[in-house]
């Protein structure tokens, strides 16, 4: 059953017409939880009895160090399926998922660069989360850099692909690595995340702004998929009908 | 020097059902469907640019197709890598041959690879091998200082290392003088005799008698 | 199978020696690097003691980066890489046995030499001792992690900047355990967990390593 339907979505024509479909329903979503999380978290959530209302930078900078890992793990597991079936579609999603990935990246690390300005006085602390956040921008730059120096766009989706799974294997270990390295090397005492515990009116609009990430995720690789699906098949018949359709 | 040898015991049909191929977005060549049976020889014809190479590296598995699929005895060569590796011989535009190896290293890498029937150590094998191909008495010297045609000839040389019964030459007749020609051409017939199979690449017309010998214009095809 | 192994081995040992004068490249670059350090940060025994482990480690993987290429870079161009992927050998082993050549090559100079140069940076005999070992365990995880960059790379004209893009973060983990146990027994600490994390790390890369090489060369030839 499921294959199947990876199939048919697997098919460009389809894949377009029932992403088409699904937009306006993901818009839709992500701006009812952008609202609620936003208003949630910059106006209803109490104020941080230690850090005051610096802290309502989490909204932002959480959810986009969140999602930078989910980006990945999406992007490993299309690379796997694109590998096994050579499903064109979940190429395409895998290398339109990097650009994303790496700019809610970038977001992470500049929203906990600003955080780190009130919290600990100077813009850049080699703190493990920020420390694994930069490696895997790194990460992200290869995949992009190395897809954009293949020619062949298939033979480039296989090889990032290749380097996604790599990547999700190395993941954990460098993750690992940096932490037990900052363990042994840290200066600053105040942890961001280890509070004892969160107050359930900061912790909801927190969650839902991870959702509506989520979504935005979604709704933007669905965007650029469909813009690559259209140029890849520009010499194919859907397509040609499709455009003349609408004249 | 060929005649002696006994026919190919694992000889089997190598089809090619609808392949097709895409560079860039472009389709390099469609719907390509051919059977060649034991005792025949594909002559592939084409311009420049007409994919004959990317065919060839197809057949041979480098190449994955994106439509269609190459059966070995009814099976996806895909699915038997191993035991259809052993019964390919690949020659294709680079070499293989390593410049800075021996003749005598380069055979003995190329049988390793191949799982040669044939043993290095054996003195005797390896003169009559090299005896074949003409460089007799080169054993030790390196690759890089052979001529064009007889590097050609060492990496012709890995067809007859293994009795394996199906050869896919990509333009094997160039950099070759008259008597190059003649033996790669006498070694093809051979081979055919014995009950094997060829597909070749070749702007120069083959010369091989008593072979049923089919003939795929790619530029057609596309 | 074990003849493969040796065979390939064997021929990346010759191939490596006949070219004596590139033999010698990674390891005075190596040396270059850490004799910058002092010239850098100044010639205080007492802040290059402290930095050592990092010096010795960095200058490890920047030459280590630097030689990476060699592994696959001319077997593409001469062709031997489409013989060795459709020979009757697994791929993967070929790749095992041409990482290990590497090192052998490249890293185990670094490792004799690395533990000398420590001694000019005035580190104590302790932190010497697993400077060696670690060293001795990291510098293959270089060479595995690096075939891998490599393969990917290896049919781009202009790979050396994405591969150093694709194959720094994923040395992070080595570097980081192994300065980190050099410190650890240079200031009299046990360093058993990251001396185990490496070697943990040694078998995972050489046991998964040449798998993703093996299908990302596939990918490369194609």
């Amino acid at each position: 059953m499921i294959m199947r339907f990876i199939h048919k979505l697997g098919s460009p024509p389809y894949f377009y017409q029932f992403s088409g479909r699904l937009l306006p329903w993901l818009s839709g979503i992500c701006l009812i939880l952008f609202a609620y999380g936003l208003y949630g978290g910059l106006v209803l959530a109490p104020t941080d009895y230690q850090q005051g209302d610096s802290f309502r930078i989490i909204y932002i900078h959480v959810p986009a160090a969140w999602l930078s890992l989910f980006v990945y793990m999406v992007m490993a597991f299309s690379g796997a399926v694109a590998l096994i079936w050579r499903i064109k579609i979940t190429e395409i999603i895998l290398i339109n998922s990097a650009h994303i990935g790496a700019a809610f990246t970038f977001l992470a690390l500049i929203t906990g660069s600003i955080w780190g300005k009130p919290m600990w006085g100077t813009w850049w602390v080699w703190d493990a989360r920020l420390t694994s956040e930069l490696l895997l921008l790194f990460l992200y730059l290869g995949i992009i850099a190395l897809y954009s120096a293949i020619d062949d766009k298939r033979k480039a989706a296989r090889a990032v692909a290749i380097l996604a799974l790599v990547g999700v294997v190395n993941i954990p270990i460098i993750h690992y690595s940096v932490e037990w390295w900052s363990t042994l090397h840290q200066g600053p005492t105040v942890t961001k995340f280890d509070k004892p515990s969160i107050d359930t009116r900061m912790l909801i609009p927190l969650l839902v702004m991870a959702f509506a990430y989520k979504f935005l995720y979604a709704i933007v690789v669905l965007l650029r998929a469909r813009n690559d699906v259209l140029w890849r098949e520009r010499r194919s018949q859907w397509v040609t009908a499709l455009f003349d359709g609408s004249k | 020097m060929f005649k002696s040898l006994p026919a190919y015991t694992k000889s089997k049909v190598l089809a090619v059902k609808e392949l097709a191929i895409e560079k860039s977005d472009r389709w390099l060549f469609q719907n390509v469907s051919f059977e060649l049976s034991p005792k025949e020889v594909l002559h592939l014809e084409g311009e420049n640019g007409s994919g004959k190479t990317t065919l060839l590296r197809a057949l041979c598995g480098l190449t994955i197709a994106d439509k269609g699929d190459v059966y070995w005895n009814d099976v996806s060569i895909h699915q038997q890598p191993y035991d259809y590796h052993l019964q390919l011989s690949y020659v294709g535009h680079s070499d293989g041959i390593k410049q800075d190896l021996t003749v005598l290293e380069n055979l003995r890498v190329a049988m390793v690879l191949s799982r040669s029937i044939y043993k290095v150590s054996d003195k005797k094998i390896m003169r009559e091998i090299l005896e074949n191909i003409g460089l007799k008495n080169k054993e030790d010297t390196l690759a890089f200082h052979l001529s064009a045609g007889q590097r050609r000839r060492l990496a012709f040389a890995r067809c007859l290392l293994n009795d394996s019964a199906l050869w896919i030459l990509d333009e094997p007749l160039t950099a070759l003088d008259v008597k190059g020609v003649s033996f790669i051409e006498q070694a093809i017939q051979a081979h055919i005799e014995r009950g094997g199979l060829a597909v070749i690449t070749s702007h120069q017309p083959l010369n091989i008698k008593n072979v049923r010998c089919t003939r795929l214009n790619l530029s057609a095809v596309a | 199978m074990l003849q493969a192994f040796l065979v390939i081995l064997q021929r990346d040992l010759i191939l490596a020696i006949r070219h004596r004068a590139e033999l010698m490249n990674p390891v005075l670059f190596f040396v270059l690097v850490v004799v910058l350090f002092p010239l850098g940060v100044g010639a205080e025994i007492s802040i290059l003691q402290k930095i050592a482990p990092g010096i010795i480690w960095i200058a490890a993987l920047l030459s280590a980066l630097l030689s990476l290429d060699r592994i696959f870079r001319t077997d593409m161009e001469d062709g031997s890489l489409e013989q060795m992927l459709i020979s009757a050998q697994p791929m993967s082993l070929l790749i095992l046995a041409k990482i290990i050549a590497h090192w052998m090559i490249t890293g185990l100079p670094v490792v004799l030499v690395g533990p000398l140069l420590a001694l000019f940076l005035g580190l104590s005999t302790e932190g010497i001792e697993t400077l060696f070992i670690t060293l001795l365990l990291g510098t293959p995880i270089l060479s595995a992690i690096g075939s891998v960059g490599v393969a990917l790379t290896v049919g781009l004209r202009r790979g050396g900047v994405i591969l150093s893009l694709l194959v720094l973060p994923l040395y992070v983990p080595v570097l980081i355990f192994a300065s980190q146990a050099v410190d650890a027994s240079a200031a009299g600490f046990a360093t058993t967990a990251p001396v185990a994390m490496l070697s943990a790390l040694l078998l995972l890369a050489l046991s998964l390593t040449p798998w993703a090489a093996s299908s990302a060369l596939k990918m490369s030839v194609s």
